[in-house]
């Protein structure tokens, strides 16, 4: 069936890409965390917090990635975009699933020699461990990594798509004003106007940090995010061309 | 095109792109099994309709019908067609077999041992990296997997671009030997009239985005012709008749007309137009 | 075999003259099996429909004949039948165009017969 064969050549030519990919985040979140946490006490749980976050850098790069090659690929070979679609849906189910496996057996294994907080969710939750038991932690953590690549992999995959679609200056827009925004607008409204956002974004978070203080509301976050990029991913590509947008 | 149920139709395509309008209108139709040259100037729209027709871009209003069906989204119908286009992806992981092995996987009918056999006529190791072959065997590559597609329809827009004399000529003939053995619409689209002038059957020209003309090989053969002589003698003549363009030389002048030759007097001499130079005057305005 | 891509005639007649003369000459000699369509549109580059049109105009005029399954051949008496067509057709073809191109280089009925003498002699020494 073509939507088989656009997964299996997604993951055949972007599988290797991925392990690449994989180590060198691995790699660079390993140094990053080990050099900021170097004068804490916390530095053995340094490594385990590394594997989770790589892979997510790791789908969401994927993600961008994908769309382009799996478009043109798949108008190509005279496949209908909802088939491309369905393919792409595919993939991410697929390349989420081995990601996370292969996680939780790393994790796994560095638990054996490591104390391991159990990465992101360990981090976020630190008590849960202690208060439901190993079963239900375990649980808590394949079900929410499988959700956060997911979730990642779906977002890289809507950057991918609007920057495909996009037009030349949109993209130079977009590329400039982004990081812009995030990195000196805003922490330098933040820091002239501590009052007024303290209010604003601090009522925000405090909500949200109570929201999600129960982990079954991350997963449902987590999950909603998952379906609607694939709802955006849809909107991009069933009108996409097969070339980039001059 | 009589039968309308099976074929390629496109019916009152346009195509607005920002500031230009690649195709206006156009309805054109191809099937029978027969040889079909579609020529048009650089930009006039050719490769926007064929792009069209595949699914690859979507019209600004307009549909395309394969064998009936609309085409828009429909794999079963798309897969009926095999497009060999200039911007064709050839991805640059794996080597020439694979890339055959994935083509069969998506066009039912891919003939592997036609693929290759074509592959050692044309001196291709199917072995070879995909991005270590040069342009010409890329082009070769794609030409291959079009060739040995199986599919009912199939559509080149500049097959022999990049490619040596030896290698264009093979291809003519192996596209005439595959067409003989499994008769199927094939439409080219090329600048290289002369070279496919007497493979077509059919010619259709675009100008402008609009379909000038769609007519058999030989209407278009009779279509035109030139007078040359004197040339009081040959504006003489000229009057009231359909004139496409004229050519002077000292006091040799030379007119290309449309129409047949009739009571053409002494001292002016016709000569038929071929293909390419009906072309040429056709779209040269 | 030689195909005029600039000649008026149309391209699947050409092709029946040549195989007409080739059937003439004795390379295809009678009752025996002529090339394919496929390989003839193949050699000259030639559409297979133009080729095929030219062969039917021979089997119409009785100078090819189809096996079924085995492909087309030659009739017994093929080249009387040509020749006879050929002698028809030479009056109109060569000998009227041989008097208006003679008469655009104002050459006189009386120098045209002279050229044919002298030829002719030429070719017997």
């Amino acid at each position: 069936m073509k939507t088989k064969q656009m997964v299996l050549w997604t993951w055949r030519n972007i599988g290797k890409v991925n392990l690449i990919w994989f180590f060198i985040c691995f790699c660079t979140t390993y140094i990053i965390i080990c050099t900021a946490i170097t004068l804490s006490s916390t530095a053995q749980d340094a490594t385990m917090n590394g594997i989770v976050f790589s892979s997510l850098i790791n789908l969401l790069v994927i993600g961008i990635i994908a769309f382009p090659v799996a478009l043109r690929f798949g108008l190509g070979n005279s496949v209908s975009r909802r088939t491309i679609f369905k393919g792409l849906a595919g993939f991410s189910l697929w390349i989420a699933a081995v990601s996370a496996a292969a996680d939780l057996i790393l994790i796994l294994l560095f638990s054996q020699i490591i104390h391991t907080n159990g990465d992101i969710i360990g981090m976020l939750y630190p008590g849960y461990r202690a208060e439901h038991g190993e079963v239900q932690f375990y649980l808590l953590l394949v079900c929410s990594t499988l959700l956060f690549l997911l979730a990642f992999n779906g977002i890289g995959l809507c950057i991918g798509g609007a920057y495909y679609r996009m037009n030349k200056q949109a993209r130079v827009i977009v590329s400039v004003s982004v990081p812009l925004v995030v990195f000196f607008i805003l922490p330098l409204l933040i820091t002239l106007f501590p009052d007024s956002f303290g209010r604003v974004f601090g009522g925000l978070l405090e909500s949200a940090f109570e929201l999600l203080s129960n982990p079954l509301w991350l997963l449902l976050a987590l999950a909603c995010i998952y379906l609607l990029s694939f709802f955006f991913l849809w909107l991009l590509i069933r009108r996409a061309p097969a070339e980039r947008v001059r | 095109m009589s039968n309308p149920i099976s074929g390629i139709c496109t019916e009152n395509l346009t195509m607005q792109f920002k500031q230009v309008q690649a195709l206006e209108d156009v309805s054109v139709c191809f099937g029978g099994n027969q040889i079909y040259g579609l020529l048009g100037r650089n930009g006039a729209g050719k490769t926007t309709l064929l792009n069209i027709i595949t699914n690859r871009m979507i019209p600004s209003s307009g549909r395309v019908l394969i064998d009936g069906e609309p085409a828009f989204e429909n794999d079963r119908a798309l897969e009926k067609v095999y497009y060999m286009g200039e911007k064709t992806f050839v991805p640059d992981t794996g080597r020439v077999e694979q890339f055959f092995n994935w083509t069969r996987s998506f066009y039912p009918n891919f003939q592997m041992e036609e693929a290759n056999r074509l592959a050692d006529a044309f001196g291709l190791n199917r072995k070879q990296k995909l991005k270590n072959l040069s342009t010409g065997y890329t082009t070769i590559v794609k030409l291959i997997a079009a060739l040995a597609s199986g599919t009912p329809y199939v559509l080149f827009d500049e097959p022999v671009l990049g490619l040596d004399a030896n290698h264009r000529e093979l291809f003519y003939r192996e596209l005439i030997s595959n067409y003989s053995t499994m008769p199927r619409t094939i439409v080219i689209s090329t600048h290289l009239i002369e070279e496919i002038a007497d493979i077509i059957e059919q010619v259709v020209i675009i100008k402008n985005g609009r379909i000038l003309l769609d007519q058999s090989a030989e209407e278009v053969r009779r279509m035109g012709y030139s007078v040359s002589g004197k040339a009081a003698a040959v504006d003489l003549y000229c009057e009231g008749k359909n004139l496409l363009d004229t050519e002077t030389l000292g006091g040799l002048k030379t007119a290309s007309l449309l129409g047949s030759p009739d009571d053409v007097p002494e001292g002016l001499e016709v000569t038929p137009l071929d293909l390419q130079k009906l072309f040429i005057r056709l779209t040269n305005a | 075999m030689k195909i005029n891509f600039e000649s008026e005639t149309p391209i699947y007649i050409q092709i029946a003259e040549q195989i007409e003369d080739a059937v003439l000459s004795g390379a295809f000699p009678e009752e025996t099996q002529v090339p394919s369509t496929t390989e003839i549109s193949v050699t000259y580059q030639i559409n297979p429909a133009t080729v095929l049109k030219g062969m039917n105009l021979l089997v119409d005029e009785k100078i090819l004949y189809k096996k079924r399954g085995v492909g087309m051949f030659v009739t017994a008496g093929a080249t009387e039948n040509i020749l006879r067509k050929r002698r028809e057709a030479f009056y109109n073809q060569y000998i009227i165009r041989l008097l208006e191109e003679a008469a655009k280089l104002k050459i006189g009925k009386d120098e045209l017969i002279q050229m044919l003498q002298q030829e002719g002699e030429n070719n017997h020494e």
